[in-house]
């Protein structure tokens, strides 16, 4: 990359370098305009405010640096050996495209899943960047101009599918750059449960995740996201949805390792009685750096927000959290609740946090809180008197402190591994 | 019109009660904002060349700065040039004793309920007052002298004691700090000097009194309070202007440097003119307030009760350089009709085992904006650092809005930080509750309120909490939401 080029003259030349750019292309128009309105918003520099301690503009110029995307590799995917043993639809991306063919799907009832690309492009044209509109960023206009073969996930009305498990595979010999899409619309009276993590066997990768989410009324879907990176990647992930009248959203973030993450979550509740359970665990150490900006936009009375984000930093690690709350004008009797707890295990441990409240209506129950602390040097003794080595004290205190956080892990397999991830990494 | 409605539109009515303003001769410069017009300033106040130096030095600075957009209000922007930068009531000498001030001004002053005849000596607090630009008297100066104490003017603190001047203005706010903090540096006309010195615990409440007069003019004023090892002060200010439809602006900056030992408390009413109940005219109160704990075991204390001004931003702050100092911030910002305020507090923690405490209480109707801003900060070696944070906000009313934006960046592992803020409305059960225990509907709220702000209420000093008190219920009784 030479010095004069921006970081956006330089994804620019890779697109119509690429073969995404094909002139006769059904998704040109689309593309384009999401790549002219991403050179003229321009990835965040550390000056932004939302980016003022996720340098991510830096550290994508740096990877870009030190080589190029090899399009020509053609990754090796062993699936049986990372998919969940359960029932369910097990679907795959590889370095940032949906594979139908290596995906295992196979109980459909009440589902559509599909691939968009050229041939279907035109079925989601209404749909596409419909949820993320509000929340619309440098990064989601990158994804847009860049993905190909994402997935849209229908739920049918009145329906409970099988639970979904979505595999984000990354394997290349240099620099993966990596923009999986994915859409979800979940029809009146349905429900579905999603569950997304990520597999690093080679590379370098940088990820650009947009996740749209619709919910009709009435729906009611679980999101439950893995994030156990490799320590050079880099994961951006994007996850806006629209609640509509009666819809209950959850969601559970759970980071562990990786060079840097940030996740973006915002979510809108457009109607009346709309419930959103956040959760998040970050459970880091080393240098890792994990970013959490959440957004919940009460637009209409009677919702429910209800947030719970827990970090327990060492090594060298960082943590950044920062929660937004906005009750508009006429959102009588909101409840929102925002809670964000930290442990701090080490000297370099550094943790910003930002929990924000903007609240227009007057009938409403708002609160926030959040914790910077240590583990409570009595407990630890009367542990200790009663035995316990100072390890496993720690490791006791610490577990109950995470578990909290996996109340709303439904799916069994998911939840014993998060649980022993996190037994092993505090052992 | 239910009987809730009727009385907020009530108070939504009142009038605000300082808004009248006298006519006396005043020296004025020009408006407009150049080199030439700080050299007039600075000539007029007959200033050494050093001073003039650091104020061209700052302008220098201000020219190259932008406006801060980030606070949460919105303004028309301002004109800086068609600002009066220096106003002075005319007078023929600097009086000696209080017998030789123009009477029309300590009428002034009695009018507002702020007597500077000696008979405060009642009530044991010593005043100076400053009118627009300029201070106009200093009271109990002589019984402060007794004890070592200096409190007087700025520019009489530049003539008699420029040693001390030199050492500390700028120490705790630099000249380029912020646009504001820069401008105030290049055109300040007066404020208050206060030093206190080892070991010295000052007798009485030191009170600085500000008043707005003339029309279109700036008020840019200065506090500086020094505290040596040991010493104690404890100090009040207040302000009030005239109604006016234009808009005027309020930039000051206040600096506190407390040494080992030393505690410093400073007290604000600040009352400005809101401006009408269509939002038109008021105060922009932009104001840079910072203290540093640059000694062991030093401690400040700031509490403000906000009720006025059109638009407010600031953010008195603590540097808890010394170990075991403490900083703490109480606040109680109170916005009705169109007022927007964007206040809150810095809490730098840079020593080991420093403590820091903030009470922030918001009350916001109408249709009026309130928000907390805050931040609180642990260095990398501040061992065992210690921040309590509340932020609570109540809403009258569905038109106004209450935020809050705080701002936690620890980077020790001992620190530990705890931050709580809630949003609500006075409960129909509380009020119920009240009522069915004989008391009207106003009172009941006025009740609720007062125990809303009790906690930093009670921090202010006695002379000021009956005024506090008297203000929160003025611009709240009966607003029911």
């Amino acid at each position: 990359m030479e010095e004069t080029l921006t970081l956006e003259d330089v994804i620019s030349a890779a697109y119509h370098g690429s073969s995404i750019s094909k002139p006769d292309s059904i998704l040109k128009n689309f593309k384009e305009t999401a790549l002219s309105e991403m050179e003229a918003m321009g990835l965040p520099h550390k000056k932004h405010e939302e980016y003022k301690y996720t340098p991510i503009r830096k550290v994508i110029e740096k990877m870009l640096q030190t080589g190029d995307a090899d399009n020509e590799y053609i990754p090796n995917v062993d699936v049986s050996s990372f998919v969940y043993q359960v029932e369910g639809n097990h679907l795959i991306f590889v370095n940032g495209e949906f594979r139908p063919d290596l995906s295992i799907i196979n109980i459909t009832d009440g589902l559509e899943i599909t691939k968009i690309d050229e041939s279907s492009f035109k079925e989601f044209g209404e749909v596409i960047n419909k949820a993320s509109d509000q929340s619309y960023n440098a990064f989601t206009a990158w994804n847009s101009a860049m993905f190909q073969n994402g997935l849209s996930i229908e739920v049918a009305k009145k329906t409970n599918p099988a639970p979904i498990f979505i595999y984000h595979f990354y394997q290349s010999e240099s620099l993966v750059l990596s923009h999986p899409r994915i859409l979800v619309s979940v029809e009146s009276s349905a429900a579905v449960d999603i569950t997304e993590k990520s597999i690093f066997t080679n590379g370098q990768v940088f990820s650009n995740n947009v996740t749209e989410v619709l919910l009709q009324q009435n729906a009611k879907m679980s999101l439950t996201k893995l994030q156990n990176h490799d320590e050079q990647s880099v994961l951006h992930d994007g996850v806006h949805v629209r609640q509509a009248r009666d819809s209950r959203f959850d969601i559970n973030t759970f980071s562990f390792a990786g060079k840097m993450i940030r996740n973006n979550l915002n979510i809108s509740l457009d109607d009346e009685n709309c419930e959103t359970n956040m959760h998040g665990l970050y459970l880091l150490n080393g240098t890792t750096h994990v970013d959490n900006h959440t957004a919940v936009d009460h637009k209409k009375p009677h919702s429910l927000s209800n947030e719970l984000y827990k970090g327990i930093v060492d090594g060298k690690a960082k943590a950044v959290f920062n929660g937004k709350i906005f009750v508009r004008p006429g959102a009588q009797q909101t409840n929102a609740f925002q809670s964000n707890n930290n442990v701090s295990l080490s000297e370099g441990a550094t943790i910003n946090t930002k929990p924000q409240l903007e609240i227009w209506a007057d009938d409403v129950k708002c609160s926030h809180g959040c914790t910077i602390g240590q583990l409570d040097e009595e407990a630890i003794f009367y542990l200790r008197a009663r035995g316990l080595d100072e390890v496993s004290a720690k490791a006791m205190l610490l577990n109950a402190f995470a578990e909290e956080t996996l109340q709303n892990v439904t799916q069994e397999v998911v939840n014993s591994e998060i649980t022993e991830m996190i037994s092993n990494r505090l052992q | 019109m239910s009987k809730d409605d009727q009385i907020l539109e009530e108070f939504t009515s009142k009038e605000y009660e300082h808004g009248w303003s006298v006519d006396f001769e005043a020296d004025e410069a020009p408006p407009g904002l150049n080199e030439d017009i700080i050299r007039f300033i600075s000539a007029k106040k007959d200033e050494p060349q050093w001073l003039l130096d650091w104020r061209l030095n700052a302008f220098r600075q201000w020219k190259d700065m932008v406006e801060p957009k980030w606070p949460n209000v919105t303004y028309p922007s301002i004109d800086y040039q068609a600002i009066k930068y220096y106003s002075a009531p005319k007078q023929q000498k600097k009086p000696d004793s209080l017998d030789e001030v123009d009477p029309e001004l300590l009428k002034t002053f009695e009018r507002l309920g702020i007597s500077l005849q000696e008979q405060k000596r009642l009530t044991g607090v010593a005043v100076d007052a400053v009118i627009d630009s300029v201070s106009v008297a200093t009271t109990f100066k002589e019984s402060l002298s007794e004890l070592g104490i200096i409190f007087c003017s700025f520019s009489e603190a530049v003539k008699d004691h420029p040693e001390l001047v030199k050492k500390y203005m700028g120490s705790v706010v630099p000249s380029n700090d912020n646009y504001y903090a820069a401008l105030n540096s290049a055109v300040f006309s007066d404020g208050s000097f206060c030093y206190i010195p080892k070991g010295v615990r000052c007798p009485m409440e030191l009170s600085t009194y500000f008043r707005i007069n003339a029309a279109n003019t700036g008020q840019f004023e200065r506090t500086l309070i020094v505290a040596e090892e040991g010493s104690y002060v404890s100090y009040l200010e207040g302000c009030t202007a005239p109604m006016r439809d234009e808009n005027q602006l309020h930039a000051a900056v206040v600096e506190i440097y407390a040494e080992k030992d030393a505690e410093v408390k400073y007290s604000t009413v600040q009352n400005w003119y809101p401006g009408d109940k269509n939002g038109k005219g008021g105060i922009y109160n932009f104001v840079t307030k910072r203290g540093i704990c640059a000694g062991n075991h030093s401690k400040i204390s700031w509490t403000q009760v906000e009720t006025g001004s059109a638009v407010t931003w600031k953010y008195p702050s603590c540097i808890l350089k010394g170990d075991h100092s403490v900083g703490e911030f109480y606040s109680v910002a109170v916005t009705n009709n169109f007022q927007q305020a964007d206040t809150g507090t810095k809490m730098i923690h840079i020593g080991k085992n420093t403590r820091s405490r903030i009470v922030s209480k918001g009350i916001s109707a109408g249709k009026s904006q309130n928000s907390y801003r805050g931040q609180v900060h642990v260095m990398k070696r501040a061992e065992n650092a210690r921040n309590f944070s509340q932020c609570d906000s109540l809403l009258m009313g569905d038109k106004c809005g209450a935020h809050t934006f705080p701002y936690i960046d620890v980077e020790n592992k001992t620190a530990q930080v705890e931050h709580e803020a809630t949003t609500s409305k006075i409960g129909e059960d509380q009020i119920f509750y009240c009522l069915q225990r004989g008391l009207d509907e106003e009172s009941a709220v006025a009740l609720i309120v007062n125990g809303f702000a009790k906690e930093v209420m009670n921090k202010l000093p006695m002379e000021f909490a009956v005024e506090a008190q008297k203000l929160l219920a003025l611009t709240l009784e009966g607003s029911v939401g």
